[in-house]
Protein backbone atom coordinates (compact mmCIF):
# COMPACT_ATOMS: atom_id res chain seq x y z
CA UNK A 1 0.00 0.00 0.00
CA UNK A 2 2.86 2.40 0.90
CA UNK A 3 4.53 2.26 -2.52
CA UNK A 4 1.31 2.91 -4.45
CA UNK A 5 0.27 5.59 -2.00
CA UNK A 6 3.60 7.35 -2.54
CA UNK A 7 3.21 7.12 -6.33
CA UNK A 8 -0.24 8.70 -6.15
CA UNK A 9 0.89 11.36 -3.67
CA UNK A 10 3.58 12.42 -6.14
CA UNK A 11 1.27 12.27 -9.19
CA UNK A 12 -1.57 14.32 -7.70
CA UNK A 13 -1.06 18.00 -7.02
CA UNK A 14 -1.80 19.18 -3.47
CA UNK A 15 -4.26 21.69 -4.87
CA UNK A 16 -6.07 19.14 -7.09
CA UNK A 17 -9.84 19.29 -7.28
CA UNK A 18 -11.22 15.76 -7.00
CA UNK A 19 -14.88 15.00 -7.34
CA UNK A 20 -17.01 11.92 -7.51
CA UNK A 21 -20.19 12.03 -9.56
CA UNK A 22 -23.20 9.77 -9.05
CA UNK A 23 -25.77 8.60 -11.52
CA UNK A 24 -26.17 6.04 -14.29
CA UNK A 25 -26.95 8.18 -17.30
CA UNK A 26 -27.08 11.64 -15.78
CA UNK A 27 -25.33 13.19 -12.82
CA UNK A 28 -27.66 13.12 -9.82
CA UNK A 29 -25.13 13.82 -7.13
CA UNK A 30 -21.60 14.86 -6.44
CA UNK A 31 -19.08 14.74 -3.65
CA UNK A 32 -15.84 16.61 -3.17
CA UNK A 33 -12.86 14.67 -1.95
CA UNK A 34 -9.57 15.81 -0.54
CA UNK A 35 -6.41 14.34 -2.08
CA UNK A 36 -5.95 12.05 0.93
CA UNK A 37 -9.56 10.84 0.80
CA UNK A 38 -9.19 9.95 -2.89
CA UNK A 39 -5.91 8.12 -2.32
CA UNK A 40 -7.49 6.23 0.59
CA UNK A 41 -10.41 5.25 -1.65
CA UNK A 42 -8.28 3.79 -4.41
CA UNK A 43 -5.65 2.10 -2.27
CA UNK A 44 -7.97 0.10 -0.05
CA UNK A 45 -9.11 -3.30 -1.43
CA UNK A 46 -12.83 -2.59 -1.18
CA UNK A 47 -15.56 -4.19 -3.27
CA UNK A 48 -16.24 -0.84 -4.97
CA UNK A 49 -12.63 -0.47 -6.15
CA UNK A 50 -13.30 -2.60 -9.22
CA UNK A 51 -16.19 -0.31 -10.15
CA UNK A 52 -14.25 2.94 -10.03
CA UNK A 53 -14.21 4.66 -13.40
CA UNK A 54 -11.98 7.69 -13.89
CA UNK A 55 -13.97 9.95 -16.23
CA UNK A 56 -11.55 12.79 -16.67
CA UNK A 57 -8.16 14.01 -15.51
CA UNK A 58 -6.42 17.31 -16.10
CA UNK A 59 -2.70 17.91 -15.75
CA UNK A 60 -0.46 20.87 -15.07
CA UNK A 61 3.31 20.59 -14.88
CA UNK A 62 2.96 16.81 -15.17
CA UNK A 63 0.83 16.64 -12.03
CA UNK A 64 -2.87 15.86 -11.85
CA UNK A 65 -4.86 18.95 -10.90
CA UNK A 66 -8.38 17.67 -11.53
CA UNK A 67 -9.95 14.22 -11.33
CA UNK A 68 -13.56 13.38 -12.02
CA UNK A 69 -14.60 9.82 -11.30
CA UNK A 70 -17.60 7.68 -10.55
CA UNK A 71 -18.34 4.30 -9.09
CA UNK A 72 -20.28 2.27 -11.61
CA UNK A 73 -23.40 0.55 -10.33
CA UNK A 74 -22.83 -3.11 -9.59
CA UNK B 1 -6.47 -9.03 -2.71
CA UNK B 2 -4.38 -9.67 -5.86
CA UNK B 3 -7.38 -8.60 -7.92
CA UNK B 4 -7.64 -5.35 -6.00
CA UNK B 5 -3.96 -4.65 -6.71
CA UNK B 6 -4.48 -5.38 -10.40
CA UNK B 7 -7.40 -2.95 -10.49
CA UNK B 8 -5.40 -0.29 -8.68
CA UNK B 9 -2.52 -0.84 -11.11
CA UNK B 10 -4.95 -0.32 -14.01
CA UNK B 11 -6.18 2.95 -12.49
CA UNK B 12 -2.56 4.08 -12.03
CA UNK B 13 -1.80 3.07 -15.62
CA UNK B 14 -4.81 5.06 -16.83
CA UNK B 15 -3.70 8.14 -14.92
CA UNK B 16 -0.16 7.80 -16.27
CA UNK B 17 -1.10 7.10 -19.89
CA UNK B 18 -3.52 10.01 -20.05
CA UNK B 19 -0.74 12.38 -18.93
CA UNK B 20 -0.05 14.82 -21.75
CA UNK B 21 3.46 15.59 -22.92
CA UNK B 22 4.63 19.19 -23.22
CA UNK B 23 4.22 20.89 -26.59
CA UNK B 24 3.54 24.37 -27.96
CA UNK B 25 -0.18 23.91 -28.42
CA UNK B 26 -0.56 22.62 -24.93
CA UNK B 27 1.29 25.64 -23.59
CA UNK B 28 -0.98 28.00 -25.50
CA UNK B 29 -4.02 26.19 -24.11
CA UNK B 30 -2.65 26.09 -20.61
CA UNK B 31 -3.95 29.51 -19.62
CA UNK B 32 -7.47 28.74 -20.81
CA UNK B 33 -7.48 25.36 -19.10
CA UNK B 34 -6.14 26.88 -15.91
CA UNK B 35 -8.94 29.41 -15.94
CA UNK B 36 -11.53 26.66 -16.57
CA UNK B 37 -10.21 24.63 -13.68
CA UNK B 38 -10.25 27.65 -11.37
CA UNK B 39 -13.87 28.28 -12.40
CA UNK B 40 -14.80 24.65 -11.68
CA UNK B 41 -12.97 24.83 -8.37
CA UNK B 42 -14.73 28.06 -7.36
CA UNK B 43 -18.12 26.78 -8.44
CA UNK B 44 -17.72 23.53 -6.48
CA UNK B 45 -16.40 25.39 -3.46
CA UNK B 46 -19.34 27.79 -3.55
CA UNK B 47 -21.86 24.97 -3.86
CA UNK B 48 -20.39 22.93 -1.02
CA UNK B 49 -19.70 25.81 1.36
CA UNK B 50 -22.78 27.96 0.72
CA UNK B 51 -24.91 28.92 3.73
CA UNK B 52 -28.09 28.46 1.71
CA UNK B 53 -28.83 25.00 0.37
CA UNK B 54 -31.03 24.31 -2.63
CA UNK B 55 -33.55 21.44 -2.78
CA UNK B 56 -31.51 19.94 -5.64
CA UNK B 57 -28.36 19.99 -3.51
CA UNK B 58 -30.20 18.26 -0.64
CA UNK B 59 -31.44 15.56 -3.03
CA UNK B 60 -27.90 15.10 -4.35
CA UNK B 61 -26.70 14.71 -0.76
CA UNK B 62 -29.30 11.99 -0.17
CA UNK B 63 -27.70 10.06 -3.03
CA UNK B 64 -24.34 10.80 -1.42
CA UNK B 65 -25.64 9.30 1.86
CA UNK B 66 -26.56 6.06 0.06
CA UNK B 67 -23.02 5.82 -1.27
CA UNK B 68 -21.57 6.48 2.20
CA UNK B 69 -23.69 3.63 3.55
CA UNK B 70 -22.39 1.36 0.79
CA UNK B 71 -18.82 2.44 1.67
CA UNK B 72 -19.50 1.66 5.34
CA UNK B 73 -20.39 -1.95 4.50
CA UNK B 74 -17.46 -2.22 2.06
CA UNK B 75 -15.00 -1.19 4.76
CA UNK B 76 -16.71 -3.41 7.33
CA UNK B 77 -16.18 -6.32 4.95
CA UNK B 78 -12.43 -5.52 4.87
CA UNK B 79 -12.35 -5.46 8.69
CA UNK B 80 -14.00 -8.86 8.85
CA UNK B 81 -11.97 -10.56 6.13
CA UNK B 82 -9.41 -12.78 7.84
CA UNK B 83 -7.19 -12.76 4.73
CA UNK B 84 -6.85 -8.96 4.69
CA UNK B 85 -3.57 -7.50 5.91
CA UNK B 86 -3.59 -5.57 9.18
CA UNK B 87 -2.54 -2.30 7.50
CA UNK B 88 -5.66 -2.38 5.31
CA UNK B 89 -7.85 -3.21 8.31
CA UNK B 90 -6.40 -0.29 10.19
CA UNK B 91 -7.09 2.01 7.23
CA UNK B 92 -10.64 0.62 6.85
CA UNK B 93 -11.19 1.32 10.53
CA UNK B 94 -10.10 4.94 10.13
CA UNK B 95 -12.30 5.30 7.05
CA UNK B 96 -15.35 3.98 8.93
CA UNK B 97 -14.65 6.52 11.70
CA UNK B 98 -14.59 9.28 9.08
CA UNK B 99 -18.01 8.22 7.82
CA UNK B 100 -19.63 8.48 11.25
CA UNK B 101 -20.97 11.68 12.77
CA UNK B 102 -19.52 10.76 16.18
CA UNK B 103 -17.62 7.90 17.83
CA UNK B 104 -20.36 6.64 20.13
CA UNK B 105 -22.96 5.69 17.53
CA UNK B 106 -25.22 2.76 18.32
CA UNK B 107 -25.05 0.10 15.65
CA UNK B 108 -27.28 -2.96 15.79
CA UNK B 109 -26.32 -6.23 14.11
CA UNK B 110 -27.63 -9.74 14.06
CA UNK B 111 -25.15 -12.16 15.64
CA UNK B 112 -23.75 -14.46 12.95
CA UNK B 113 -25.67 -17.70 12.78
CA UNK B 114 -28.19 -16.64 15.42
CA UNK B 115 -31.43 -14.73 15.63
CA UNK B 116 -29.90 -12.63 18.36
CA UNK B 117 -29.30 -8.90 18.12
CA UNK B 118 -26.05 -7.28 19.20
CA UNK B 119 -25.71 -3.59 19.89
CA UNK B 120 -22.30 -2.01 19.62
CA UNK B 121 -20.90 1.49 19.65
CA UNK B 122 -18.68 2.43 16.73
CA UNK B 123 -15.65 2.22 19.03
CA UNK B 124 -16.60 -1.28 20.22
CA UNK B 125 -17.17 -2.35 16.64
CA UNK B 126 -13.79 -1.10 15.50
CA UNK B 127 -11.79 -2.22 18.50
CA UNK B 128 -13.07 -5.79 18.74
CA UNK B 129 -10.23 -8.24 19.25
CA UNK B 130 -9.27 -10.77 16.57
CA UNK B 131 -11.26 -13.96 17.05
CA UNK B 132 -14.35 -12.17 18.33
CA UNK B 133 -17.50 -12.67 16.31
CA UNK B 134 -17.49 -11.47 12.72
CA UNK B 135 -20.18 -9.29 11.26
CA UNK B 136 -20.92 -10.63 7.83
CA UNK B 137 -23.81 -8.67 6.41
CA UNK B 138 -24.14 -7.88 2.75
CA UNK B 139 -25.63 -4.49 2.03
CA UNK B 140 -28.43 -4.43 -0.56
CA UNK B 141 -28.01 -1.11 -2.46
CA UNK B 142 -31.35 -1.41 -4.29
CA UNK B 143 -33.20 -1.55 -0.97
CA UNK B 144 -32.29 1.97 0.16
CA UNK B 145 -35.18 4.36 0.60
CA UNK B 146 -35.38 7.81 2.09
CA UNK B 147 -37.66 7.67 5.13
CA UNK B 148 -37.15 11.28 6.18
CA UNK B 149 -35.56 13.82 3.86
CA UNK B 150 -32.86 16.10 5.24
CA UNK B 151 -34.46 18.58 7.65
CA UNK B 152 -32.66 21.69 8.84
CA UNK B 153 -31.66 21.53 12.52
CA UNK B 154 -29.28 24.48 12.58
CA UNK B 155 -27.29 26.64 10.17
CA UNK B 156 -24.67 23.91 9.94
CA UNK B 157 -26.68 20.71 10.40
CA UNK B 158 -29.41 18.81 8.55
CA UNK B 159 -30.77 15.40 9.67
CA UNK B 160 -32.62 12.65 7.85
CA UNK B 161 -33.32 8.92 7.99
CA UNK B 162 -33.01 6.09 5.49
CA UNK B 163 -34.19 2.51 5.43
CA UNK B 164 -32.24 -0.37 3.87
CA UNK B 165 -31.79 -4.13 3.93
CA UNK B 166 -28.82 -6.34 4.62
CA UNK B 167 -28.55 -10.05 3.89
CA UNK B 168 -26.71 -12.51 6.08
CA UNK B 169 -26.30 -16.25 6.21
CA UNK B 170 -27.90 -18.31 9.00
CA UNK B 171 -27.47 -21.96 9.87
CA UNK B 172 -30.49 -24.11 9.27
CA UNK B 173 -31.21 -27.66 10.38
CA UNK B 174 -28.37 -30.00 9.58
CA UNK B 175 -25.68 -28.35 7.48
CA UNK B 176 -27.96 -26.19 5.36
CA UNK B 177 -27.50 -22.44 5.46
CA UNK B 178 -30.15 -19.96 4.44
CA UNK B 179 -30.20 -16.25 3.84
CA UNK B 180 -31.95 -13.84 6.15
CA UNK B 181 -32.89 -10.35 5.11
CA UNK B 182 -32.77 -7.77 7.89
CA UNK B 183 -34.43 -4.37 7.61
CA UNK B 184 -32.52 -1.49 9.16
CA UNK B 185 -32.65 2.27 9.50
CA UNK B 186 -29.76 4.70 9.57
CA UNK B 187 -29.78 8.32 10.68
CA UNK B 188 -28.04 10.52 8.14
CA UNK B 189 -26.54 13.96 8.68
CA UNK B 190 -25.40 16.77 6.47
CA UNK B 191 -22.97 18.88 8.46
CA UNK B 192 -20.49 21.60 7.71
CA UNK B 193 -16.99 20.41 8.49
CA UNK B 194 -13.48 21.61 7.70
CA UNK B 195 -12.24 19.99 4.52
CA UNK B 196 -9.11 20.44 2.40
CA UNK B 197 -10.37 21.12 -1.11
CA UNK B 198 -8.09 22.25 -3.89
CA UNK B 199 -5.34 22.89 -1.36
CA UNK B 200 -7.50 25.20 0.80
CA UNK B 201 -9.33 24.44 4.01
CA UNK B 202 -13.02 25.31 3.72
CA UNK B 203 -16.13 24.54 5.72
CA UNK B 204 -17.90 22.17 3.33
CA UNK B 205 -21.20 20.31 3.58
CA UNK B 206 -20.36 16.67 4.24
CA UNK B 207 -22.62 13.64 4.69
CA UNK B 208 -22.20 11.49 7.80
CA UNK B 209 -23.88 8.34 9.08
CA UNK B 210 -25.55 8.02 12.47
CA UNK B 211 -27.18 5.29 14.58
CA UNK B 212 -28.20 2.10 12.75
CA UNK B 213 -31.14 0.12 14.09
CA UNK B 214 -32.77 -3.15 13.14
CA UNK B 215 -36.43 -2.77 12.22
CA UNK B 216 -37.29 -6.33 11.27
CA UNK B 217 -36.11 -9.74 10.09
CA UNK B 218 -37.60 -11.21 6.95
Amino acid sequence: MGKRRNQLTKMIDDSAVIYQVYGKTMVVGMDLLSKDEFIDKITIPSASLKNIEVLNTKFRNEKIIEIRFRIKDK
Amino acid sequence: MKRAFRILSLILLYLLTTAKSCNDRQQSDAGRERSLIETTKDSLRNEFSSDTISAAFLQAMEVNAQLKLSDFYDYLMILNDPSTKEQFKSKASAMIRNLCIREDLTIQFLMPGKEEMKELTTEQLLSKAPGEFQIIERFVPSSVMVLTSFQKKSDSLYCGKMGFDVVSSRSGRGTDNFLVKTGKTVDVFLAKRDKIIGGDSIKAWTVFLGDMKITGIR
